[in-house]
């Protein structure tokens, strides 16, 4: 069986760099709506790496929100040629700002079982066109996105930007605001974690198939 | 500084040889070993089956990890166009902030008069009771009322220091009354034997006392005397001579207590003529207590007491325009308890500005009119309640100050609640 190839929701860079100056250089011109058109392009990378560090969708959008009025109101430091990264530290930073926000003030949201922390899957994009490789992607996924809920926040942002958002070291270093050596020395335990998790996960079901095959 | 030093202080204080293990994996994953380090660990990897195992489940992990892709937004997060206009104070936090800024300058503007006015601090308490004592002594003149011919004694001579010291001198110069706050109310008070026990009583006419001459700028100063526990009145004695033009000149209505001034002064035979030497139009309303200071006369003909003695101290009764006498029917003034008695030097008339006597310049008591001896103000000014001049020391100036002073921190207060709560609110809703 071919596995299906990856449609992300958004491409997470299609707009040419040339393309991505422009609109910042419009943008810090006072242009709300240049800046609104990197909004549509990178809010879906925003909104992920926000939902998946607080694990609730509505800190997930105060997270983005939050992070895209940052950007725009710091667009004047941003000097990199690199957008992406520099607006996902920027949501990385709201992110945790509304994790410490929620544990000074713990509160239960109306749809708390869409909330509630113990659920093993979040809503997925969607997933293409096979159902089987959908239900086999999404199982996965379900156990991979269960297991970097299970990480201390630090490791899991790290991981986040790292492996999934794609940021160098330095680049994650820069966002969080440690050292280098520290993004890898966490980098390489939550791997490990979440290796260790994922080999726990797959165990009841490769001795499954290992018990039809006998029989 | 090595990196898996970093590790090795977030690590447990035991650290695993299986993360130790992982660290460098990731790092061979990542790409991020030199080429001595990677090559033993890719002769580790074939040699040790249990490492190969690990490192292709954190490859598996990564791999996986790299394929997530990104979750749709809900919503979208564009921002709305008013975020990029310039912020806009509104009516309210714009008048806020005005309000507050002007409160605050007020405050310190009104603060800046008060001390230069010597009103604050140490100032005040310093002066303090050297005004009391004016009052003291302004309570103890007797003046018919404002149509008799000013009705105010106030020699404007300065007293010498002999009476009352240099260093009460400069501060007691505020309390001297000044023509133009002398009080006009009318008020007799008996004198009390505590104060004055050796003063004989006062002739009530004494036609034969001379015209008062003018008292000249360098007279020694004369002790005013206050009773401690009641005002040390004086009896005014109304006389016809003391209408005279030339008594116009200083309205002797102190006991000559202070011996300084004996030497100098021939027995203080006070004259009961009370008069006000009008200030010249020029003339600085000073702020300072309303305080008649008695200037000892020469005896006159036929008075009382020798020169060179202790001069008795007569009931002095104001002249009367109409020469009658004036009995002190009206009770007398329960003044706030003075406890102090010390003479107060009176700074020269010319030296104030405020003209000095003159009998020929006042040949007319018709002519002189008199000055209204209350002006609302602040503080430092005097304030006559029965004839008593005093000075308030709660006044405008210090309500001034407390009510700009509260006004500014309140509406600093409601400026910094109203920054605070707008941000709050941009922060939660987004904007």
């Amino acid at each position: 069986m071919t596995e299906p190839p990856i449609t992300p929701a958004t491409p997470r860079d299609d707009v040419l760099p040339d393309d991505t100056a422009a609109l910042v250089r419009r943008a810090r011109a006072g242009e709300v709506a240049a800046f609104n058109v990197l909004v549509m392009q990178h809010q879906d990378a925003a909104y992920s790496l926000a939902l998946r560090f607080l694990g609730s969708q509505q800190a997930a959008e105060d997270a983005t929100q939050e992070a895209f009025l940052r950007a725009y109101r710091g667009l004047g430091r941003f000097e990199g040629e690199r957008f992406r990264p520099w607006l996902l530290s920027i949501v990385a930073n709201a992110a945790r700002d509304e994790l410490r926000r929620q544990r000074r003030r713990p509160q239960r949201s109306l749809d708390a079982a869409r909330d509630d922390p113990d659920r093993t899957t979040i809503d997925p994009p969607d997933p293409g066109p096979s159902p089987e490789a959908t239900a086999l992607r999404g199982e996965l996924r379900g156990h991979l996105e269960a297991a970097l809920r299970t990480l201390p926040e630090d490791w899991r942002m790290v991981v986040l930007l790292s492996d999934v958002h794609g940021l160098a070291y330095d680049e994650v270093a820069a966002a969080l605001g440690i050292p280098v050596g520290t993004v890898k020395s966490r980098l390489s335990r939550a791997r490990g974690r979440l290796r260790d998790l994922l080999r726990a996960t797959r165990e009841p079901a490769g001795a499954q198939d290992r018990l039809e095959d006998r029989r | 500084m090595q990196w898996w030093k970093s590790w090795r202080r977030e690590s447990e204080p035991q650290p695993d040889p299986a993360a130790a293990t992982d660290v460098f994996l990731s790092a061979y994953l990542d790409g991020d070993l030199d080429t001595p380090e990677r090559l033993a660990l890719e002769r580790r990897l074939v040699d040790d089956p249990s490492l190969h195992d690990a490192f292709e489940g954190l490859r598996d992990v990564v791999s996986e990890l790299q394929q997530l892709d990104d979750l749709r937004a809900p919503r979208a997060f564009a921002l709305p166009a008013a975020t990029a206009r310039p912020r806009v104070l509104g009516p309210l936090e714009l008048g806020l902030r005005v309000g507050a800024v002007a409160a605050a300058a007020a405050f310190v503007v009104v603060l800046g008069l008060d001390v230069q006015r010597g009103g604050a601090g140490g100032v005040r308490g310093q002066a303090a009771p050297l005004r009391l004592q004016a009052e003291s002594a302004s309570s103890s003149f007797i003046a018919p009322d404002a149509s008799a011919a000013g009705a105010v004694a106030a020699s404007g001579a300065f007293r010498d220091a002999t009476a009352g010291g240099d260093a009460d001198a400069s501060a007691a110069e505020d309390a001297v009354t000044e023509p133009d706050m002398v009080p006009t109310s009318f008020v007799t008070q008996p004198v009390t034997p505590a104060t004055a026990p050796s003063l004989p009583a006062q002739p009530p006419d004494r036609e034969e006392t001379p015209a008062a001459t003018p008292v000249p700028s360098r007279t020694p100063a004369l002790a005013v005397t206050s009773a401690s526990t009641t005002t040390s009145a004086l009896q005014a004695t109304p006389s016809a001579r003391a209408l005279t033009p030339a008594a116009t000149a200083v309205a002797s209505s102190t006991p000559a207590l202070a011996q300084a001034a004996a030497p100098t002064t021939p027995a203080a035979a006070p004259t009961p003529a009370a008069t006000m030497t009008p200030g010249p139009a020029g003339a600085p309303a000073a702020p300072s207590t309303a305080t008649t200071v008695s200037t000892p006369q020469p005896a006159a003909a036929g008075g009382q007491g020798a020169a060179g003695s202790a001069p008795a101290l007569p009931a002095v009764t104001p002249a009367s325009p109409t020469g009658d006498e004036q009995p002190a029917t009206e009770p007398p003034i329960q003044d706030d308890p003075v406890t102090e008695t010390a003479p107060v030097p009176v700074a020269p008339a010319e030296e104030r500005g405020g003209g000095g006597f003159d009998s020929d310049l006042a040949p007319d008591l018709g002519s002189i009119k008199p000055v209204p001896a209350q002006q609302p103000g602040g503080w430092g000014q005097s304030v006559t309640r029965v004839g008593v001049t005093r000075t308030d020391r709660f006044d405008g100036f210090r309500a001034a100050e407390f009510g700009l002073g509260g006004l500014a921190l309140g509406l600093g207060s409601m400026t910094g609640w109203l920054w605070f709560a707008r941000r709050r609110g941009a922060a939660a809703s987004g904007f």
